[in-house]
């Protein structure tokens, strides 16, 4: 129902789209499958349609036309299964990904910092969890020892590190 | 050794804030032990079947005395008097209980030490060589590197959900003491023929329920190219190691599957998007890190030469000599000696030592070696800097706190697990069968004769205790309510890495020292000159063992 953006709860304006459903006239999400099979079709529907996909799914496959999309949103389907995380950072890093990337599922509080340094901006909030219980993890550390996607001002060790 | 600074400070300082919210969550009711137990993971509390147990990091074995001394503390404020130091170059405490853990935590803070990633599917505490800096066969001192890995590796945001657990180990010398063939990374650092810091990176191994020798996928990897490799190996194992079922999960398993040809290809074209990256490491960072492990002012009028204490009497004579020959080892600098201090003392559990000792041993590493004391994976502590005149009355101190049993390197300086007495995942005790082992081979001339041994233990197929490794391996197992035990000869941790053969049905707890016995009585009677029983073993094969052990049959 809510998402955290910027660090602010909104409402959330996707609309998610089964495969062989009819497009709404709004921001759609559909399965890494239907956004291969019918780019074209989507293209023509005047609406961003973002993607949502799953580390099963084969993303490697398809980064070229990912790295287009007007937002992903990737699947934690346990919290246990890290596998978003370095697809996250494969998008950012490598792909040249540069719109929303979303956090979904089985996301914890404990863990947002974790996202967000892996370049996710945007957290999908779990039915029965409350966004402000969320957002207490925004912030868990004021620095970091390794540089990746987005790191915190400060960095530890290697000097030859920048913060970015 | 590496001094903390204000990022350090904060990281750790942070974190203990962190886990005192999620601690005041789950003691509120706010989360169920289900949601809280992925958090309590992540910093080494584990529930055990008594109470909870903590592991604290000891990065790559080495302590001040400050740390030492507060190990001793928290083991006396915390627990019950009493530490485990593991297999790992680690420390566990068995009775904290959870509402005052963010406080031992803080404690532990106070002197730069702290329990982050102990536990949970990510990158473990970097292992290493016990006598890192002064061992007289060593190349490069690892430690520099295992700072680097381990700054590199803590609150890595990629890898806190990896498929399963993740153990690096490093080694600079001629001579493997790092058991680096069976971690999920093992390396060997060394200089080329320029002096440039080269790394051999070793991937695959471990031990655990299928344990495989680890192979080497890359030679020479320039210094600057370490991190950013460690990186590429730690994606490739994330994005497709086996996240169904955990006993396949650990990378060993991924590069069986894929084949090491096609394991090493997805690393190398990962690490091409990834190695003129911001994790290059800079030369400056790196001699920033050695400085960290300078040696220490030697005194070189330390030289043999000098008149050293004599010992009282013939007695004593001759047991300080047994102990300077067993528990001492060569060290680098002539006039030195690294010295092991046993805790393999038959009346405690191998590995468990006392606030006393600690604090004892403390106060003689203030006295005799530096400051500075190192935990060997083979879970005894060593004073890595001792001036040869000071031993007779070094030993003297730890010869009264039971410290100083002159059995390193022999049978009865075994590797064990906690075992049923402790653990909930154990099918079998380990500590009752060590003291039985104990018991038995109590005439050190004996032990003496038998030679070089390793003997590791474990309570269960889980493999803490290394037994695929010893010399003479023992599993504990559980059959029908009863324990028993299965033995194993011809492993190897070291430089001629193997994994031991077991010899048949497993044995009655009653029965381990003795087919033990039986089955060294036959060593002797096989070995060729000069032949350890790992060697006796290769070359006659285990039928004999075989026949030793169930000959009363």
């Amino acid at each position: 129902m809510h998402i955290i953006e910027q660090g602010h709860v909104q409402p959330n304006p996707w609309t998610s789209v089964g495969d062989s459903d009819p497009l709404p006239p709004q921001h759609v999400l559909v399965s890494l499958r239907r956004f291969v099979a019918d780019h074209a079709a989507l293209q023509a529907h005047g609406w961003p349609v973002g993607v949502v996909v799953h580390p099963t799914d084969p993303w490697r496959e398809h980064i070229t036309l990912l790295a287009g999309a007007p937002m992903i949103a990737i699947v934690f389907q346990t919290f246990a299964d890290g596998r978003g995380y370095s697809i996250a950072r494969h998008l950012r890093d490598h792909a040249g990904y540069r719109a929303a990337l979303w956090a979904r599922g089985d996301i914890l509080r404990d863990q947002i910092y974790y996202y967000r340094r892996c370049g996710f901006d945007v957290f999908d909030v779990p039915t029965g969890q409350r966004p402000e219980d969320l957002l207490a993890g925004w912030d868990d550390f004021s620095v970091a020892y390794q540089p990746t996607t987005v790191n915190p001002a400060r960095l530890g060790g290697n000097a030859a590190y920048d913060a970015g | 050794m590496y001094q903390y600074n204000e990022v350090d400070h904060q990281i750790v300082q942070e974190r203990v804030a962190q886990f005192r919210d999620q601690v005041a969550r789950r003691l509120r009711g706010d989360i169920t032990e289900a949601q809280f137990r992925p958090l309590r993971l992540m910093n080494g509390l584990y529930l055990q079947r008594h109470a909870y147990m903590l592991r604290v990091a000891i990065p790559y074995g080495l302590l001040s005395v400050a740390q030492l001394r507060m190990l001793a503390h928290i083991a006396r404020r915390y627990d019950r008097g009493y530490g485990h130091f593991t297999t790992r170059q680690n420390i566990q405490y068995n009775w904290p209980k959870l509402a005052e853990v963010p406080d031992l935590l803080a404690d532990l803070a106070s002197v730069e030490m702290h329990a982050i990633q102990t536990s949970g599917n990510c990158i473990r505490n970097v292992t290493s060589d016990p006598y890192a800096g002064v061992a007289a066969d060593e190349t490069v001192d690892p430690r520099p590197t295992c700072e680097l890995i381990r700054q590199w590796s803590t609150f890595h945001p990629e890898f806190s959900y990896l498929p399963r657990k993740f153990k690096i180990a490093v080694t600079g010398a001629s001579k493997d003491r790092a058991a680096i063939a069976v971690h999920d990374i093992g390396l060997r650092v060394r200089t080329d023929a320029q002096g440039e810091l080269r790394y051999d990176v070793y991937v695959g191994g471990g031990l655990g329920r299928t344990p495989m020798v680890g192979v080497l996928i890359r030679e020479d990897l320039p210094a600057e190219h370490l991190l950013s490799y460690l990186e590429a190996i730690l994606r490739v194992y994330n994005l497709d190691g086996d996240r169904e079922n955990k006993f396949r999960a650990r990378i060993k398993v991924l590069v069986k599957t894929l084949g090491p040809a096609e394991f090493t290809r997805r690393v190398e074209e990962t690490w091409q998007g990834l190695r003129d990256g911001a994790l290059k490491v800079r030369r400056e960072e790196l001699e920033r890190l050695a400085r960290f492990f300078t040696p220490f002012p030697y005194d070189s009028s330390n030289a043999p030469a000098r008149d050293l204490p004599s010992p009282a009497d013939e007695g004593e004579a001759s047991a300080f000599a047994r102990w300077r020959q067993h528990n001492t080892r060569d060290h680098k600098v002539a006039g030195y000696r690294i010295v092991v201090v046993s805790l393999k003392h038959p009346d405690q559990a191998p590995g468990d030592a006392t606030a006393e000792q600690m604090e004892l041993v403390a106060d003689l590493a203030e006295t005799y070696s530096f400051g500075q004391v190192r935990v060997t994976h083979e879970q005894n502590i060593v004073l890595a800097d001792v001036p040869e005149a000071d031993l007779l009355h070094l030993w003297r101190h730890l010869r009264d706190a039971q410290l100083a049993t002159p059995n390193i390197g022999t049978l009865t300086d075994m590797i064990c697990c906690p075992g049923l007495d402790y653990c909930s995942l154990a099918n079998a005790g380990s500590i009752a069968v060590a003291r039985q082992i104990q018991d038995h081979f109590e005439d050190m001339d004996y032990l003496y004769d038998l030679g070089e041994l390793q003997l590791k233990m474990s309570g269960c197929i889980n493999a803490c205790g290394h037994h695929h490794v010893g010399h003479i391996g023992i599993l504990g197992i559980n059959k029908a309510g009863e324990e028993f035990y299965q033995i194993m000869v011809g492993g190897s941790p070291s430089d001629d890495a193997s994994l031991g053969k077991f010899l048949g049905p497993a044995v009655a707890q009653s029965e381990v020292a003795p087919a033990i016995d039986r089955m060294l009585q036959r060593y002797l009677t096989e070995r060729e000159e000069g032949e350890r029983f790992l060697d006796t073993v290769r070359r006659v094969g285990i039928q004999p063992f075989k026949e030793s052990v169930y000959a009363h049959h």
